[in-house]
Formats: structure tokens, sequence, C-alpha cells
């Protein structure tokens, strides 16, 4: 039955133009990266390295599919979201605004069982958004620009050995699908309460924008905030390039993420099940 | 000026400048016999393992291929990503000799067991980075076994070299350098956060560079360093 209802869930995703949007979208600012660093990637890589080569000799290969796809991935989790939602935030309230909700629920399926299909389904949507981009950006990264080590600046100059990196890069993609998972969760929360396309994704992303502002300032009062705001866990896919791996750090984030999936998909089946369904 | 002082400096600290009549060995000389041992070395490749022990860069140690022609061709080749610091390899000595300088010795001192004479050499190239050398050289083997150097641009340098089999040149070359001094990139690739107070008490960097399979004079022609620069 289950099963059922998320083929059927899946074939009225892939059946919309505007589920493709997304992945369009991604290949398209890949691509351009990609492109962008063809073009002028050593100049970025003399910008980045500068001060360091004034006191050392630089050798090896610094411009590789690894570092690009570093950077892709590290500007565009602020932009995946947007992707996710225009697609997440729509599968409830799309159907109240089509006025498709009754005749569904005349069938002898429960709300729950629905919202779970649905939810299944927007997961799988997100996942393979994700694996997209990690495809594509590593891809094409090693494809153009071949392998290498990578050097990342967080809290210390860190050289990671490209030996290392297809499993961090792995890791790090597995982590952003929970990221990514929890914005579509968020997305499910307003989609169950709003009546058109439009309100859920605004919200959702007003609230992540919100708390992605409060947990980049590290002072004062949002210092204190930013444990307990999930974006600030979300952005530790970043901890997959610290020298050590921090599996304390990591566990954590990974336990929050998965709490807040939780409770986000709880609070869409409390509302959906009291929804008066008038549509 | 820079340099003036500090010759008007050493010609102070010389003993000879208050009369002492004890001959000392000339400075010169010893120089020129520790060049003229490693020029026996017109060129030479190695395997190297290069360890980086800074504070706030954290990178496995890295093996690369370096050529070398007298006296300041150098090549470091690898695959992956290196950093080899620019002063105080050992080569890098022998460059400073080539051109003019002026050089005073300062006495013996015994270093790790070892008699070593102390030697100032002051560049007199205005173009050199170097403004004051201190060269430890031991007159048994004529090698330079310890080096510390203040540069124009990066700060304080020192190294030394520990020898074997293929004397004149090195197992092994530990620099030590100001961290202080290196400014590094700010935010970009991620977030740099470094403990400046950490810089502070710990302010010397380490970088250890481990020689092998030295093939020596072996006829290594520029265009082999120049290709290589334009392959870059």
């Amino acid at each position: 039955m289950m099963l059922t209802l998320i083929h059927i869930e899946l074939e009225k995703l892939f059946s919309r133009g505007r589920s493709y949007i997304s992945f369009f979208a991604m290949l398209v600012i890949v691509l351009v990266i990609q492109g962008g660093m063809m073009l002028d990637g050593d100049s970025l890589i003399d910008f980045v390295s500068e001060n360091l080569q004034e006191v050392f000799i630089l050798e090896g290969n610094l411009l590789n599919g690894y570092l690009i796809t570093f950077i892709s991935i590290n500007g565009l989790w602020i932009h995946v979201p947007i992707l996710v939602v225009i697609v997440t935030g729509d599968m409830i309230s799309g159907e109240a605004s089509a006025g498709t909700f009754r005749m569904v629920l005349s069938r002898p399926v429960s709300r729950s069982k629905l919202i779970l299909a649905k939810f299944i389904t927007a997961m799988i949507y997100v996942a393979l958004l994700v694996i997209m981009l990690a495809v594509l950006s590593l891809g094409l990264g090693i494809l153009f620009f071949g392998t290498g080590d990578i050097i990342v600046f967080f809290e210390s100059i860190n050289i990671l050995p490209e030996e290392i990196l297809m499993d961090r890069f792995l890791m790090a993609f597995v982590f952003g699908i929970l990221s990514m998972w929890l914005v579509g969760a968020l997305s499910f929360v307003f989609s169950a309460m709003a009546e058109n396309s439009l309100s859920p994704i605004i919200l959702t992303m007003a609230i992540i924008i919100l708390f992605t502002v409060i947990s980049s300032f590290e002072v004062g009062i949002f210092e204190k905030i930013r444990p307990y705001l999930f974006t600030t866990h979300m952005n530790h896919w970043q901890s997959f390039f610290d020298y050590e791996l921090d599996w304390n750090k990591i566990g954590n984030s990974i336990v929050i993420l998965i709490g807040h999936i939780f409770v986000f998909l709880t609070l869409t089946l409390i509302v959906f099940n009291k929804k008066d369904i008038t549509s | 000026m820079n340099r003036f002082l500090y010759t008007i400096l050493l010609f102070l600290w010389m003993p000879g400048f208050y009369g002492n009549s004890v001959k000392e060995p000339d400075a010169i000389r010893i120089l020129e016999t520790a060049k003229s041992n490693f020029k026996m070395i017109i060129d030479f490749t190695a395997d190297v393992e290069i360890e980086i022990n800074v504070d706030f860069i954290n990178i496995p140690n890295k093996t690369a291929r370096v050529i070398y022609k007298y006296p300041d061709k150098l090549k470091f080749k690898s695959k992956s990503f290196i950093m080899v610091p620019k002063k105080g390899i050992g080569f890098s000595v022998f460059e400073l000799l080539e051109s003019e300088y002026s050089a005073i010795y300062i006495g013996s001192r015994q270093i790790k067991g070892r008699d070593l004479n102390e030697i100032k050499v002051i560049p007199m190239d205005d173009k050199s980075d170097i403004a004051l050398a201190t060269l430890y050289i031991d007159l048994e083997d004529h090698l330079i076994h310890y080096m510390e150097a203040t540069t124009k641009k990066s700060g304080f340098f020192s190294t030394e070299f520990e020898y074997g089999k293929n004397a004149p040149l090195p197992e092994s070359n530990r620099i030590q350098f100001d961290v202080d001094e290196m400014r590094l990139p700010l935010k970009f690739l991620g977030k740099v956060n470094i403990d400046n107070s950490k810089i502070k008490e710990n302010s010397v960097g380490e970088i250890i560079i481990r020689y092998s399979n030295y093939i020596i004079n072996q006829g290594l022609s520029d265009d082999q360093f120049e290709e290589e620069e334009l392959n870059e």
C-alpha cells in the first residue's frame, strides 16, 4: 500500500515540469563554475596563495577537480535550499490549491499514510538533487581538471591529500542530503498549513535566511543562540574538511538534524490530520 | 644604511678591535674553502621528504623530487601539493657566497658536541634579501653545519644540516623561521580563525627536509629548469 502511494507520488512529481527546474538550474550553475574556473582558475589560485608564495615554493596541482567541487559546494550550499523548497514546499499545498485533496482522500487511504508517502517522495527527490550536484561537480571537475590535494582554511590551514578526498566528499554529500532533508521537512510543515504554493516556499526560505544570518554572527547574544539553530549544524558539512575528523561534533550535528526532521514531520502530520479539507 | 650599521657593530664586536693580538682564522678563506668544497657538486637530483611543523598549518609529510644546479637553480617536482620555504634550503647559502660579501670571524663555539667556527657574513649586493647571516663551519670537514640569517622581507630563519655519506650534500635540513612574519591569506575557501596568542607563544615554524637517492653530477642542463618553469 505504502509503496503504491510512493510510486503514485513519484509519478505525480516527475510528471510536472517544475520538478526538473532544480536539476536544470543545478546543471547550469555547475557548468558556469567549471567554465569560469577553466578560464580564470589560475588567477584565483594565485590570489589565494599569493601570501604563501612569498615565503614558500609551492608545487603541485592546486587547481583540480576536488578544489573546484569544494568551491562549488561552499557557495551552493546556501542556494540549494531554494531549489529544494520550490518543489517540496508545493507538494501538499499544491494539491490544496489545485483542489485535488478531497478526491484523493475519498479513497481508502489515511491522511498520515498520504503525508508519509509524500514525505518519502520529497526525500527521494532531494537526495537525487544532491547526488546530481555531487556527480556533476566531482565528475566534471575531475574530468576537466584532474585530481590533487586541496588547501582549505578552517580554523587553521589544512592541506588534505588527494588519497582521502573522495571519501571526505562522499561523507560531506551524505551529510548534505541530511541537511536538505531538513529543509524539505520544514517546508512540509508550512505546506501542510498553506492553501497556496508560494507561502510555504517564502516562509521556509525566510526562516533559513534569518537563521543563517544569526548563525554567522559570532558575538553577543547571537553567540549563545547559534548552537541551537539548525542552520549552524547544516553548515557542519565543512567539518569533513577538518584535518582530523571530529566525530563528536559531526555526530552531534547529525543527531540534531535528524531530530529536527522528525519534529517537522510530526508537526506536519498533526497539522494535516487536524486540517479541515475544503478543497 | 642598515648594512653600514651592521658593519660598524661587527667591527666593534671584533676582539681585534680592542687590541687582542691572538691570530684568528681568516673568515673569507674558511668560507671560500667551504664553497669550493661544495662546488664539486655541479648538479644533483634527489628524493626528498618534507615535514612541516607549524601550529596553524596541517599538512602530512610529503615526498618530492628535487633538481639542483650550482649555484642557484633549484626545482621541486611533485604531483601532490608541497610547500618548501624559499629561504634556508641548504644550497641557497652558496648563492649568497657567489656575490660580493664581507665576512668577520667571531670565534669558535661548541654546538651538539662539535667545534664550529662562527662567521658573520654581510652581503654587499643591495638586491640580496639577506641582511646578515651567521654561518657555523667545521674546519675538519669544511661543511656548514648551522646557519642563522636575518632577511629584509621574511624575518629571521635558521637552518641546521646533518651530513652522511653524500657530504657535502646534506642528509637532512632543519629550517626554523619566524611565523609571525608570514602574512596569511584571509577569508577564502573557508574560514581562517587562527589563534593569534598561540602564534605569539610559539612563533617559530619548522620544516625538515630529508634527502635520499642522490644522483650527483649527471650534467643537468638549464633547459630542464626553464622548461619546468614554463610548464607551471
